[in-house]
Parts: structure tokens; C-alpha cells; sequence
């Protein structure tokens, strides 16, 4: 940013954040559950708008735990490490910071899905954290990596005032059959872009435009809006020579009356 | 041109001034004819991207296969660019009649793209179309933590484009110091954590 301010380059900053996945209490846990999966260990959790965290209300937290297992162990097996679908992490550097993470859940936090890791492969299993303190380290960093946290309510007011008080995210995830509990949160909450019901495919078809808002990034691209960010608009004003209307010329004599009633008349109608 | 000292940058941008001056890059087809072509690159190459993001990532073909969705923005890109690029008329004001009002997009220049690891063919190629499609002359940074892809990227933009239109600069921290010190039209930066 400092490098582009010198020569006041225009800059489209792609970033992420904390992306919430947000379970309501009225959904299909069971297709919930896939594709969250799906979503967050995609690429070993290393994409820009993977959930970050899940929230789930307190009643079908522990319904939602079995789920995710199941949903893991159907895509990857009982050793995901053996799956030829799981990806590593990309260097050791981000393997040693996901590792250190594991244990930055607080100090209630507990391991409820795998944990294993492999420094040699840099593999880390898909894994899934309970009782998670929000002030933990892994509820303040984004973690960009097969770890996710989760968080309990107890209604959807809280958890939506939980979201609000934290940076804009890239992405939400909405998992509700109820409308007008998915019109609440797409309307209160302000995030880059998202899905109800599913998790990254708001990125995957071009005629939308994806990028942040504050914290999670500034510009858009994609389609039409890729093409408008690399584009300048240029406005032309293309008038004919005649009449050359007299008004706006000086001298201005007692001409402001008739400006005064031009404007009264013709502008602010 | 696979990689590039950083006393070379200087020049690579210059380059792609000078390119875009000649006013190639503003004729429609010229960008359609460079977007098929980039397709057909891309197509070419689907193995070997599939291979080097399996290096870089471990990650499944299945999986490695997101990265050539870039393909369906160029496609969109194809069928739209005359539309996109096209003046806008808007109303104008009796005030200033007889007049017509109209926005004219225009390409802002010369773009540089700094791609991130995380989908490292997919990230970096999607801007690129837009930069294309817009009409501008583009450098693209791909990212030095996904070696076999910024080997890739390089290698089949280089063996087929105008270095003043299109080029790869490979490298790390330094190499992006060193391309940040030069101006230009647009930065699209997508950053995520090294």
C-alpha cells in the first residue's frame, strides 16, 4: 500500500479474515455438515474464503460434531493422511504456525476430531475444536488451514451480534431453511460475499463479482467487474455548436434572476 | 524469461509502456484474439498445471482441477467484451441541450498482478483475464511458495506472448520490493498469510 501511495497507484487488495459459518437451528444438519466438510478442508483449508469458524446453537452442537465426523470420515476415510483427496500444507513455515494453533484454543478447548499431524508430510487431519474461548488466539487469527473452532449460541440475535463485533469478513455462510431468519443475516451482517446453504460457490460462477469489504479487502473482480477494475470510466459531455446559449457567459448583469428561476424550475424538480 | 533479476524490472515495465502506447491493446479484437489464444494455452497445458499444482500442494486432480476455472472467465470474457466495452449513454439534463452524455471505459494501462500459493494457477490467471479483457498490458508476480506453478505460469506465458504485453517476473519478497517501485495503473494484490 505505502509502495503504491508513492506513486498513487490504484490498488485492488484481495485479503481475507475470519469467514463465519453460521448453522441456524432450522436446517439439514446432515447436508449442513458435507458441506461445510467440503468447504473447509477443500485444499487443506488454504482457501481465502474457507469457513474460518463454525457457530451452532447450543442445542445440536453435539449433533453437529457427529455429523462433521461422519462427513469426514465418508470423504476421507478413517485416515485422511492415506486419502489421495487431502491436501498438505504448502511449507513448513505455515505448517509450524496451524501447529502452534492447535493448542491456542483456550483453556477449555478440546480436540473433538482429529488433531494428527505429520511434520515429514507437513499433514495436519482435518480437525475440528470445541469449547473454543473467542479471545483465544485461534479465534482472533484467520487460520487458513484444516482447523476449525467452534463456537455455541443460544440465539440467533447473539450470534449475529457476535459477528458484527468483529472485522468484516471476506465470506458468511448461512446454513438455515428458515427465510426470514436467512434475510436477517444477509441484511445485518456486512460481509465480502457468501452462501446460504453452501459454502464457496459464490466464487466459483464469474457474473458475481467477489472481493472484501473494510478489513477483508477493498475492490472486486471477476466478469463484468474484473473488466470494470482494470478499466477507467471515462464520462464525455459531447455537445452540438448550436444554440450557444448566452446565460452562463459574462457579463452577468441581472442575469441571476433568470438563473435563479431556471434553476428553480428546470433543476431542482 | 523465466526469471528476472531485479535490475531487470525497470526495463520489463518500460517494455510494456512502450507496447502499450502503440494503442494494440484498445482494439477489441486484438484482446479477443489474445483471450482465445490464452484459452488455447491454457487447454494445452491442463496436464502439466495439474501436475505442478500437485507438486506444490499435494492436492488431488480432482482438486487441481478448480484451478482451470479461470477457462470460464475467459469464456464469459469472449461472449461479453463488446458489451463491457462499449460506450454507456446516459440522459442528459435539458439544461444542456442538444447534448449527449456517455461513459467510455478505457484501459487504465500497465496492471501488475501479485498472485498468491493458495490456488496459484487459478489466482493468478483469473485477473489476468480481466486485465486483458480491459485492454491493458499486465505483469504478472505468481508466488514463490508454489515454485512448480510460477515455473509453469512463466514458462507457457513467455513461449507465447508479446514480453510488452504480458510477462512473468518470478521471485520473492525482493522481487515484489523491486516491482513496487515502479509505477503502475493498477496493483491487484491478493494476499494471503507466507
Amino acid at each position: 500500500m505505502e509502495a503504491a501511495a508513492k506513486h498513487l497507484t490504484p490498488v485492488t487488495l484481495e485479503l481475507g479474515g475470519k469467514s463465519p459459518c453460521l448453522v441456524d437451528r432450522e436446517c439439514d444438519l446432515n447436508l449442513a455438515a458435507k458441506r461445510i466438510v467440503w468447504g473447509k478442508f477443500l485444499n487443506a483449508g488454504q482457501t481465502c474464503v474457507a469457513p474460518d469458524y463454525l457457530m451452532v446453537p447450543k442445542a445440536i452442537k453435539a449433533e453437529s460434531i457427529e455429523q462433521i465426523g461422519n462427513a469426514v470420515r465418508e470423504f476421507y476415510g478413517a485416515d485422511p493422511r492415506l486419502s489421495p483427496d487431502y491436501a498438505r500444507i504448502i511449507n513448513d513455515r505455515q505448517f509450524a504456525r496451524l501447529v502452534g494453533l492447535l493448542d491456542e484454543g483456550g483453556t477449555e478447548a478440546e480436540i473433538v476430531i482429529g488433531g494428527e499431524i505429520d511434520a515429514a508430510q507437513r499433514y495436519i487431519a482435518p480437525t475440528v475444536i470445541d469449547r473454543v474461548s473467542p479471545h483465544s488466539k485461534i479465534m482472533t487469527d484467520e487460520i487458513f488451514g484444516p482447523i476449525l473452532p467452534i463456537l455455541e449460541y443460544e440465539d440467533l440475535s447473539e450470534a449475529i451480534a457476535f459477528i458484527q463485533s468483529r472485522p468484516k469478513p471476506l465470506a458468511l455462510y448461512f446454513f438455515s431453511t428458515n427465510r426470514d431468519n436467512q434475510t436477517r443475516v444477509i441484511q445485518e451482517i456486512s460481509f465480502g460475499g457468501g452462501c446460504i446453504n453452501d459454502t464457496i460457490s459464490h466464487i466459483i460462477y464469474p457474473a458475481l463479482p467477489f472481493g472484501g469489504v473494510g478489513e477483508s479487502g477493498m475492490g472486486s473482480y471477476h466478469g463484468k467487474a474484473g473488466f470494470d477494475t482494470f478499466s477507467h470510466r471515462k464520462s464525455i459531455m459531447h455537445k452540438l455548436p448550436f444554440p450557444d446559449l448566452p446565460l452562463r457567459f459574462p457579463p452577468f448583469n441581472n442575469k441571476l434572476n433568470l438563473l435563479k428561476w431556471v434553476a428553480s424550475n428546470l433543476f431542482i424538480r | 524469461m523465466t526469471t528476472q533479476t531485479a535490475t531487470g524490472i525497470p526495463t520489463i515495465v518500460q517494455r510494456q509502456r512502450d507496447f502499450f502506447r502503440t494503442g494494440q491493446t484498445k482494439s477489441l479484437d486484438f484482446r479477443l484474439a489474445q483471450l482465445a489464444k490464452l484459452k488455447q494455452v491454457i487447454l494445452a497445458n491442463q496436464d502439466g498445471v495439474l501436475a505442478a499444482v500437485k507438486a506444490d500442494l499435494g492436492r488431488s486432480e480432482f482438486e487441481g482441477y478448480f484451478e482451470i476455472a479461470s477457462l470460464s472467465e475467459i469464456t464469459l470474457a469472449i461472449k461479453q467484451l463488446k458489451s463491457w466495452a462499449k460506450p454507456k449513454s446516459v440522459k442528459t439534463p435539458i439544461e444542456q441541450f442538444p447534448s449527449s452524455a456517455y461513459i467510455q471505459p478505457e484501459p487504465l494501462g500497465v496492471a501488475l498482478i501479485i498472485a498468491p500459493w493458495n490456488y496459484p494457477f487459478q489466482l493468478a490467471l483469473v485477473p489476468l483475464v480481466n486485465a486483458i479483457a480491459a485492454g491493458n498490458c499486465a505483469i504478472v508476480k505468481p508466488s514463490e511458495s508454489a515454485p512448480y506453478t510460477s515455473q509453469l505460469i512463466a514458462q507457457i506465458i513467455s513461449e507465447q506472448f508479446h514480453p510488452g504485453f504480458i510477462s512473468v517476473v518470478e521471485g520473492g519478497i525482493e522481487t515484489n520490493q523491486a516491482l513496487l517501485a515502479e509505477k503502475f495503473d493498477r496493483i491487484f494484490y491478493r494476499a494471503v498469510l507466507m
